[in-house]
């Protein structure tokens, strides 16, 4: 790349201007990636909030009123103390999944900061070799 | 203003912002915010629906069982009964039912309806962030293409106060307060005066007259019980008038000079400290013309001069080894070596004042303390003398501080 960078050849040119497109389609995949995170992210924060919401009315049913649980299509009694602690391990779940999404989310960013970095150094090249030549 | 005489910058503002992207961002900001609204709207519409469910699961239990048309397959109807009117599936979320009492139902939707509420509140919250948002940029996108411009300038503490006092002085039509203005005007003075101090070496009794007459004009509206800014903001221009009035106050004063003394001393560093702390470098030891300033300062704070005050004091006992009362005796002799050298300053009111009380030459002496150092022992004494004696005059500083 550096020889490449520094000689005026169209050939050179073509190879960097090649360069530059597939970087720019890496960053348009990792910025995919990003706003598909972001989603997936919005998604569990809503199933946890409404978990929550479930195991708060939970607290408040008392012993004796039966639940039920949808499973498909069909109504399906279930136990007070076992629809508790089934929703509470959902919710662990789907928090350690929202972890998860963080970090992905981080690693995600910081590779497009330096993709678009790189992408940015290799703009300036261009521009440098095109005004030479 | 000053500020001509600095370099400064002018942007556009179109240059900084430029109109277009401004537009844009406006745009986008709206769009976010109409994304928003929708979600609001659809979060009202929950609402409104919880709302409408509560009304009815509170009228079910009111009959036994509801004559009802019962809605079969796509688009038939048949007559039903609704029994167990009581009975409640209720949804929890997440797939999980719970049944429950029409009361006990009430109970849950009215939670529901409140987290919806709590959620649009958040939502109308962002709505508004938005808005206020995309009406900046809009201001801004409006302000750039009318081509304002950003003017940026360096600001230097020093010019810039020499500056803006001369600046109020000179226009005392300021949105400042009055006392803001004696305050600048008395910084004006010093500036003044410590020119002329520098430029003429021993022209520090000078200034220690100007000082005299500062002070004169501070005591005399402070023995007036005016505010000290009031007399000063009516302008250097009224110094006869003041002094006149500071005259005769000193006349009070007579008397209470020994106790006042301390006091004056005090008051002049500590307006000096004061003043000097604003502006300049806080050369406490030197009461400079800063006294007038210190004047209406001092009163407010005086605490802070307790230290400087004492330092002084020192000096002066260091220096000439005499008490409060020698002074006094002093002072007629050194008012009239003071009168001398007034009289080589512009303001012939410092004579008369000087002339008339035998304390007359307060701040201006003490101010050169610095100076004395540099003077010939006599001379030395003799500025630190006088300085002492003009403990009658700073009296009237005295009780100011009082006030």
């Amino acid at each position: 790349m550096a020889a490449s960078s520094s000689s005026f050849t169209p050939a050179a040119v073509r190879e960097m201007q090649r360069d530059l497109e597939s970087q720019a389609n890496a960053l348009s995949k990792i910025q995919k990636d990003i706003s598909k995170n972001h989603q997936v992210r919005k998604q569990y924060t809503i199933q946890v909030g409404e978990n929550e919401l479930v195991l708060k009315e939970l607290e408040l049913v008392n012993e004796e009123a039966n639940v039920y649980k949808l499973i498909g299509p069909v109504l399906v009694k279930q136990d007070l103390a076992e629809a508790k602690a089934n929703v509470k391990k959902r919710i662990e779940y789907i928090s350690a999944e929202l972890k998860r999404m963080d970090r992905a989310l981080k690693d995600l960013e910081e590779k497009q900061n330096s993709k678009k970095e790189s992408i940015f150094k290799l703009q300036q090249q261009m521009q440098a070799v095109q005004a030479k030549a | 203003m000053a500020a001509a005489t600095r370099k400064g910058t002018a942007t556009p503002l179109g240059a900084v912002f430029s109109p277009e992207e401004t537009r844009r961002a406006v745009a986008r900001v709206t769009e976010a915010a109409a994304g928003r609204r929708a979600e609001l709207a659809r979060l009202q519409g929950f609402a409104a629906d919880n709302a409408a469910l509560v009304s009815l699961v509170q009228r079910l239990p009111d009959e036994l069982s509801h004559e009802i048309m019962v809605p079969f397959g796509g688009a038939a109807f048949f007559p039903g009964r609704l029994i167990h009117t009581n009975e409640l599936l209720v949804l929890l979320g997440e797939g999980y039912y719970a049944e429950r009492s029409a009361k006990q139902t009430t109970e849950i939707l009215r939670r529901r309806g409140m987290e919806l509420e709590a959620q649009v509140e958040a939502m109308k919250a962002t709505i508004a962030d938005f808005e206020a948002e995309a009406k900046f940029f809009e201001s801004t996108a409006a302000e750039a293409s009318e081509g304002l411009v950003e003017i940026r300038e360096e600001y230097d503490e020093g010019t810039e106060i020499n500056s803006s006092t001369l600046a109020d002085a000179s226009s005392s039509a300021t949105g400042m307060s009055d006392k803001n203005r004696v305050h600048a005007q008395i910084m004006a003075r010093l500036d003044e005066l410590e020119m002329e101090e520098k430029e003429a070496g021993s022209s520090s009794e000078e200034d220690g007259e100007e000082d005299e007459e500062d002070e004169e004009e501070d005591a005399g509206p402070s023995e007036d019980d005016e505010e000290e800014g009031d007399v000063l903001s009516d302008d250097n221009d009224h110094q006869n008038a003041s002094f006149g009035a500071s005259f005769s106050g000193s006349g009070r004063n007579d008397q209470s000079h020994g106790s006042a003394q301390p006091k004056s001393i005090l008051k002049k560093p500590v307006g000096k400290e004061i003043l000097k702390g604003a502006s300049l470098a806080p050369s406490a030891r030197t009461p400079h013309s800063v006294f007038p300033g210190q004047a209406s300062i001092i009163n407010s704070e005086i605490q802070l001069p307790t230290k400087k005050a004492v330092s002084f004091q020192d000096d002066n006992k260091h220096i000439i080894g005499s008490s409060k009362s020698s002074p006094l005796p002093q002072c007629p002799e050194y008012s009239s070596s003071l009168l001398k050298v007034s009289s080589d300053n512009t303001s012939h009111e410092r004579k008369i004042i000087s002339s008339g009380q035998k304390q007359a030459f307060t701040g201006s002496i003490i101010e050169h303390d610095a100076n004395m150092s540099t003077f010939q022992p006599s001379k030395s004494e003799d500025l630190q003398n006088p300085a002492i004696s003009p403990r009658p005059v700073s009296r009237f500083k005295m009780q100011k501080g009082g006030r």
